[in-house]
Protein backbone atom coordinates (compact mmCIF):
# COMPACT_ATOMS: atom_id res chain seq x y z
CA UNK A 1 0.00 0.00 0.00
CA UNK A 2 1.42 3.15 -1.16
CA UNK A 3 2.66 5.85 1.51
CA UNK A 4 -0.03 8.46 1.41
CA UNK A 5 0.97 11.86 3.23
CA UNK A 6 -1.09 13.25 6.09
CA UNK A 7 -3.37 16.45 4.74
CA UNK A 8 -1.71 19.74 5.56
CA UNK A 9 -2.12 22.77 4.50
CA UNK A 10 1.18 22.63 2.74
CA UNK A 11 -0.50 20.18 -0.22
CA UNK A 12 -2.58 22.87 -1.78
CA UNK A 13 -0.77 26.12 -2.64
CA UNK A 14 -3.99 27.95 -3.67
CA UNK A 15 -5.65 27.08 -0.17
CA UNK A 16 -7.48 30.48 1.40
CA UNK A 17 -4.59 30.35 3.97
CA UNK A 18 -2.06 30.91 1.69
CA UNK A 19 -4.14 33.00 -0.81
CA UNK A 20 -6.04 35.06 1.87
CA UNK A 21 -5.31 39.31 1.65
CA UNK A 22 -3.72 39.35 4.96
CA UNK A 23 -1.51 36.51 4.47
CA UNK A 24 -0.21 37.43 1.20
CA UNK A 25 -0.51 41.14 1.24
CA UNK A 26 -1.15 44.11 -1.84
CA UNK A 27 0.46 42.93 -5.19
CA UNK A 28 0.87 46.11 -7.64
CA UNK A 29 -0.01 45.42 -10.73
CA UNK A 30 0.33 48.63 -12.55
CA UNK A 31 2.86 51.87 -12.61
CA UNK A 32 0.76 53.48 -9.48
CA UNK A 33 1.84 51.83 -6.48
CA UNK A 34 0.39 51.39 -2.94
CA UNK A 35 3.05 54.02 -1.84
CA UNK A 36 1.55 56.43 -4.76
CA UNK A 37 -2.13 55.70 -3.29
CA UNK A 38 -1.27 56.50 0.25
CA UNK A 39 0.30 60.16 -0.99
CA UNK A 40 -2.95 60.52 -2.65
CA UNK A 41 -4.85 60.36 0.67
CA UNK A 42 -2.61 62.26 2.48
CA UNK A 43 -2.92 65.23 -0.17
CA UNK A 44 -6.42 64.88 -0.03
CA UNK A 45 -6.46 65.34 3.72
CA UNK A 46 -6.73 61.46 4.80
CA UNK A 47 -10.10 61.30 2.88
CA UNK A 48 -10.99 58.87 0.21
CA UNK A 49 -12.64 55.55 -1.45
CA UNK A 50 -11.17 52.69 -3.02
CA UNK A 51 -13.26 51.90 -5.42
CA UNK A 52 -13.14 48.21 -7.51
CA UNK A 53 -15.19 44.76 -8.33
CA UNK A 54 -15.49 41.53 -5.75
CA UNK A 55 -12.00 40.07 -5.25
CA UNK A 56 -10.00 42.43 -7.00
CA UNK A 57 -7.81 43.61 -4.15
CA UNK A 58 -9.34 46.31 -2.15
CA UNK A 59 -9.11 44.85 1.07
CA UNK A 60 -5.61 44.01 0.39
CA UNK A 61 -5.03 47.64 -0.48
CA UNK A 62 -6.91 49.11 2.25
CA UNK A 63 -4.52 47.03 5.27
CA UNK A 64 -1.58 47.99 3.04
CA UNK A 65 -2.47 51.26 3.78
CA UNK A 66 -2.97 50.64 7.32
CA UNK A 67 0.19 49.43 7.41
CA UNK A 68 1.97 52.09 5.60
CA UNK A 69 0.08 54.77 7.86
CA UNK A 70 0.90 53.31 10.87
CA UNK A 71 3.94 55.04 11.87
CA UNK A 72 2.50 58.69 10.61
CA UNK A 73 -1.38 58.30 12.49
CA UNK A 74 -3.07 56.25 14.84
CA UNK A 75 -5.00 53.65 12.23
CA UNK A 76 -8.35 51.90 13.50
CA UNK A 77 -9.86 49.06 10.92
CA UNK A 78 -13.21 48.28 11.00
CA UNK A 79 -14.82 45.59 8.22
CA UNK A 80 -18.13 45.82 8.11
CA UNK A 81 -18.55 41.87 7.37
CA UNK A 82 -17.71 41.39 10.91
CA UNK A 83 -18.99 44.44 12.32
CA UNK A 84 -22.32 45.85 13.63
CA UNK A 85 -20.68 49.25 12.71
CA UNK A 86 -21.29 50.61 16.52
CA UNK A 87 -21.22 54.70 16.73
CA UNK A 88 -18.28 54.05 18.59
CA UNK A 89 -16.11 52.13 15.78
CA UNK A 90 -17.32 54.50 13.12
CA UNK A 91 -16.90 57.79 14.85
CA UNK A 92 -13.45 58.09 16.22
CA UNK A 93 -10.91 60.94 17.60
CA UNK A 94 -10.28 63.08 14.11
CA UNK A 95 -6.75 63.43 14.37
CA UNK A 96 -7.32 59.40 14.13
CA UNK A 97 -7.59 57.39 10.78
CA UNK A 98 -10.70 55.04 9.68
CA UNK A 99 -10.52 52.46 7.43
CA UNK A 100 -13.82 50.93 6.53
CA UNK A 101 -13.78 47.58 4.83
CA UNK A 102 -16.80 47.00 3.17
CA UNK A 103 -18.87 49.83 3.01
CA UNK A 104 -20.94 49.00 -0.28
CA UNK A 105 -22.28 46.29 3.20
CA UNK A 106 -24.52 48.84 4.62
CA UNK A 107 -27.71 50.11 3.86
CA UNK A 108 -27.99 53.16 1.76
CA UNK A 109 -29.65 55.52 4.59
CA UNK A 110 -26.86 54.12 7.28
CA UNK A 111 -23.65 54.86 4.50
CA UNK A 112 -25.47 58.40 4.06
CA UNK A 113 -25.83 58.92 7.37
CA UNK A 114 -21.83 57.93 8.34
CA UNK A 115 -21.24 59.97 5.31
CA UNK A 116 -22.84 62.97 6.84
CA UNK A 117 -21.42 62.89 9.82
CA UNK A 118 -17.63 62.27 8.95
CA UNK A 119 -18.33 65.22 6.68
CA UNK A 120 -19.29 67.72 9.77
CA UNK A 121 -17.18 65.82 12.28
CA UNK A 122 -13.81 65.96 9.64
CA UNK A 123 -13.26 62.41 10.06
CA UNK A 124 -10.08 61.19 8.82
CA UNK A 125 -11.35 57.80 6.77
CA UNK A 126 -11.12 55.41 3.99
CA UNK A 127 -13.26 53.21 2.46
CA UNK A 128 -14.04 50.72 0.06
CA UNK A 129 -16.51 50.47 -2.06
CA UNK A 130 -18.10 48.89 -5.12
CA UNK A 131 -19.47 52.09 -6.45
CA UNK A 132 -18.09 55.50 -6.08
CA UNK A 133 -19.67 57.12 -2.67
CA UNK A 134 -20.86 60.99 -2.39
CA UNK A 135 -18.86 63.05 -0.17
CA UNK A 136 -15.38 61.09 -0.34
CA UNK A 137 -12.42 61.73 -3.12
CA UNK A 138 -11.47 58.71 -5.29
CA UNK A 139 -8.38 57.46 -3.74
CA UNK A 140 -7.78 54.97 -6.05
CA UNK A 141 -9.96 52.67 -9.04
CA UNK A 142 -9.07 48.77 -9.28
CA UNK A 143 -9.83 47.18 -12.24
CA UNK A 144 -8.76 43.15 -12.72
CA UNK A 145 -5.75 42.66 -13.90
CA UNK A 146 -3.59 39.79 -16.00
CA UNK A 147 -0.24 41.10 -14.90
CA UNK A 148 -1.34 40.68 -11.42
CA UNK A 149 -2.71 37.44 -11.35
CA UNK A 150 0.52 36.03 -13.31
CA UNK A 151 2.50 38.29 -10.05
CA UNK A 152 0.48 36.45 -7.29
CA UNK A 153 0.22 33.04 -9.30
CA UNK A 154 4.20 32.51 -9.49
CA UNK A 155 4.37 34.15 -6.01
CA UNK A 156 2.28 30.94 -4.54
CA UNK A 157 3.46 27.99 -6.35
CA UNK A 158 7.02 28.73 -6.07
CA UNK A 159 8.14 26.54 -3.40
CA UNK A 160 5.19 24.24 -4.28
CA UNK A 161 4.40 21.03 -6.67
CA UNK A 162 1.53 21.38 -8.54
CA UNK A 163 -0.34 20.11 -11.65
CA UNK A 164 -1.98 23.54 -12.04
CA UNK A 165 0.20 25.73 -14.78
CA UNK A 166 -0.67 29.23 -15.52
CA UNK A 167 -2.14 29.20 -18.81
CA UNK A 168 -5.16 27.10 -16.00
CA UNK A 169 -5.15 30.38 -14.09
CA UNK A 170 -5.77 32.83 -16.44
CA UNK A 171 -8.48 30.82 -18.51
CA UNK A 172 -9.98 30.59 -15.20
CA UNK A 173 -9.32 34.18 -14.22
CA UNK A 174 -11.41 35.25 -17.52
CA UNK A 175 -14.33 33.23 -16.83
CA UNK A 176 -14.90 34.79 -13.33
CA UNK A 177 -15.01 38.24 -14.93
CA UNK A 178 -11.68 39.02 -12.99
CA UNK A 179 -12.60 38.05 -9.49
CA UNK A 180 -9.02 36.54 -7.82
CA UNK A 181 -10.85 35.19 -4.77
CA UNK A 182 -13.16 33.23 -7.30
CA UNK A 183 -9.85 31.77 -9.11
CA UNK A 184 -8.27 31.12 -6.47
CA UNK A 185 -10.97 29.10 -5.34
CA UNK A 186 -11.07 27.11 -8.42
CA UNK A 187 -7.53 26.87 -8.67
CA UNK A 188 -7.91 25.14 -5.27
CA UNK A 189 -10.40 22.57 -6.50
CA UNK A 190 -8.33 22.05 -9.95
CA UNK A 191 -4.78 21.35 -8.09
CA UNK A 192 -6.84 18.76 -5.92
CA UNK A 193 -8.96 16.76 -8.98
CA UNK A 194 -5.49 16.15 -10.87
CA UNK A 195 -3.56 15.55 -7.71
CA UNK A 196 -6.07 12.74 -7.48
CA UNK A 197 -6.09 11.79 -10.55
CA UNK A 198 -2.18 11.70 -10.69
CA UNK A 199 -2.20 9.20 -8.03
CA UNK A 200 -4.43 6.82 -9.19
CA UNK A 201 -3.68 3.34 -10.06
CA UNK A 202 -5.42 1.64 -13.03
CA UNK A 203 -7.57 -0.85 -12.06
CA UNK A 204 -7.09 -4.18 -13.84
CA UNK A 205 -10.11 -6.41 -13.73
CA UNK A 206 -10.74 -10.43 -14.37
CA UNK A 207 -13.21 -12.24 -15.69
CA UNK A 208 -13.46 -16.09 -15.08
CA UNK B 1 11.33 8.17 12.58
CA UNK B 2 10.29 11.22 10.42
CA UNK B 3 11.68 14.44 10.59
CA UNK B 4 10.00 17.90 9.67
CA UNK B 5 12.46 20.93 9.80
CA UNK B 6 10.63 23.96 8.55
CA UNK B 7 13.37 26.11 9.50
CA UNK B 8 17.07 25.29 10.50
CA UNK B 9 17.69 24.63 13.84
CA UNK B 10 14.82 22.55 15.82
CA UNK B 11 13.95 19.01 14.73
CA UNK B 12 10.88 17.80 15.53
CA UNK B 13 9.60 14.03 14.90
CA UNK B 14 7.28 11.28 15.32
CA UNK B 15 7.96 7.47 16.87
CA UNK B 16 6.00 5.89 13.77
CA UNK B 17 7.43 6.21 10.13
CA UNK B 18 3.85 6.14 8.51
CA UNK B 19 2.33 8.62 10.99
CA UNK B 20 -0.99 6.57 11.38
CA UNK B 21 -2.35 6.92 14.73
CA UNK B 22 -6.20 5.49 15.97
CA UNK B 23 -8.25 7.71 18.31
CA UNK B 24 -7.22 7.00 21.76
CA UNK B 25 -3.71 5.64 21.25
CA UNK B 26 -0.99 7.16 22.35
CA UNK B 27 1.18 9.43 20.00
CA UNK B 28 4.97 9.90 21.10
CA UNK B 29 7.47 11.91 19.57
CA UNK B 30 10.81 13.83 20.46
CA UNK B 31 12.53 17.17 19.73
CA UNK B 32 15.88 18.60 19.75
CA UNK B 33 16.33 22.45 19.85
CA UNK B 34 19.69 22.63 18.10
CA UNK B 35 20.56 26.24 17.04
CA UNK B 36 17.45 27.45 18.59
CA UNK B 37 19.90 27.85 21.74
CA UNK B 38 22.04 29.95 20.04
CA UNK B 39 19.85 32.60 18.98
CA UNK B 40 18.43 33.63 22.25
CA UNK B 41 15.51 31.06 22.79
CA UNK B 42 13.74 32.59 25.80
CA UNK B 43 11.17 29.65 25.92
CA UNK B 44 8.91 26.94 23.87
CA UNK B 45 5.46 25.48 23.44
CA UNK B 46 4.95 22.18 22.02
CA UNK B 47 0.96 21.59 21.23
CA UNK B 48 -0.92 18.48 19.93
CA UNK B 49 -3.77 20.31 17.92
CA UNK B 50 -5.88 19.59 14.50
CA UNK B 51 -6.77 22.61 11.94
CA UNK B 52 -8.96 23.05 9.05
CA UNK B 53 -7.14 24.16 5.48
CA UNK B 54 -8.54 24.58 2.08
CA UNK B 55 -11.14 27.12 1.05
CA UNK B 56 -12.49 29.64 3.32
CA UNK B 57 -11.14 30.53 6.73
CA UNK B 58 -9.23 28.35 8.66
CA UNK B 59 -10.73 26.86 11.99
CA UNK B 60 -8.59 25.08 14.81
CA UNK B 61 -8.52 23.06 18.20
CA UNK B 62 -5.81 22.61 20.99
CA UNK B 63 -5.87 19.23 22.35
CA UNK B 64 -2.81 19.33 24.17
CA UNK B 65 -0.26 22.05 25.25
CA UNK B 66 2.66 22.36 27.06
CA UNK B 67 4.65 25.66 27.38
CA UNK B 68 8.66 25.45 28.89
CA UNK B 69 10.97 28.23 30.02
CA UNK B 70 14.12 29.15 29.70
CA UNK B 71 15.38 28.19 32.51
CA UNK B 72 13.86 24.40 32.01
CA UNK B 73 15.38 23.67 28.63
CA UNK B 74 18.17 21.35 28.64
CA UNK B 75 21.65 22.92 27.76
CA UNK B 76 23.13 22.41 24.06
CA UNK B 77 26.06 20.53 25.13
CA UNK B 78 23.55 17.73 26.72
CA UNK B 79 21.08 18.00 24.00
CA UNK B 80 19.77 14.52 24.12
CA UNK B 81 16.41 14.21 21.93
CA UNK B 82 13.17 15.33 24.41
CA UNK B 83 10.29 12.95 24.69
CA UNK B 84 6.55 14.22 24.46
CA UNK B 85 3.63 12.04 24.59
CA UNK B 86 -0.49 12.57 23.80
CA UNK B 87 -3.30 10.22 24.51
CA UNK B 88 -5.04 11.25 21.28
CA UNK B 89 -9.04 11.86 20.95
CA UNK B 90 -11.56 9.73 19.59
CA UNK B 91 -12.25 12.75 17.33
CA UNK B 92 -11.94 15.07 14.63
CA UNK B 93 -10.70 12.39 12.55
CA UNK B 94 -8.13 13.55 9.49
CA UNK B 95 -9.69 13.74 6.42
CA UNK B 96 -7.99 14.76 2.79
CA UNK B 97 -11.42 15.86 1.02
CA UNK B 98 -11.23 17.96 -2.09
CA UNK B 99 -13.12 21.57 -0.56
CA UNK B 100 -11.73 21.07 3.22
CA UNK B 101 -9.39 19.16 5.21
CA UNK B 102 -9.03 18.00 8.82
CA UNK B 103 -4.88 18.41 9.66
CA UNK B 104 -3.39 16.95 12.68
CA UNK B 105 -0.40 17.94 13.64
CA UNK B 106 2.15 18.66 16.54
CA UNK B 107 3.72 21.93 17.07
CA UNK B 108 7.04 23.24 18.34
CA UNK B 109 7.12 26.51 18.47
CA UNK B 110 10.10 28.98 19.86
CA UNK B 111 9.80 32.00 21.37
CA UNK B 112 12.68 34.72 21.03
CA UNK B 113 14.48 37.75 22.71
CA UNK B 114 12.53 40.64 20.45
CA UNK B 115 9.56 39.21 20.18
CA UNK B 116 10.26 36.97 17.19
CA UNK B 117 9.05 33.57 17.12
CA UNK B 118 9.88 30.15 15.11
CA UNK B 119 7.57 26.90 14.22
CA UNK B 120 8.21 23.61 13.06
CA UNK B 121 5.50 21.23 12.15
CA UNK B 122 4.92 17.56 11.82
CA UNK B 123 1.67 16.49 10.48
CA UNK B 124 0.12 12.82 11.08
CA UNK B 125 -2.82 10.72 10.46
CA UNK B 126 -5.86 10.52 13.28
CA UNK B 127 -8.54 8.08 12.75
CA UNK B 128 -9.67 4.07 12.52
CA UNK B 129 -7.05 1.65 11.55
CA UNK B 130 -5.04 5.23 11.79
CA UNK B 131 -6.34 6.16 8.58
CA UNK B 132 -8.93 8.43 7.38
CA UNK B 133 -8.58 9.44 4.07
CA UNK B 134 -11.47 11.25 2.34
CA UNK B 135 -9.84 11.10 -1.28
CA UNK B 136 -11.51 9.16 -4.16
CA UNK B 137 -9.30 7.10 -6.75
Amino acid sequence: MNEQLPPSRMSNPFATCWTDDRRCGYVNSSEDTAGDTLSRIAALGWRGQIIGPHGVGKSALLREIGRRAAGRLDVRLVDVSFSTTRRSEMLIDRQQLLLVEGFERLPLWRQMGWLAAWSVMQQRVVVTTHRRVPGLPVAKRLAPSVACLQRLFHHHVRDSDTPVALADAEQIFTRCGGDLRQTWFELHLLHEQRRRRSAAKPVRVAYC
Amino acid sequence: MTSTQLETGAELWLDRGGRRYAPGETLIGHYRLGAWRDADLQHIELSVLWYTAGQGEEDFGVHDFVRRREANLPRKIDETPLEFSSTLPHTPWSYDGQITKVCWAIRLRGFFAGGKQRVVETEFWLGPNGDASGSTR
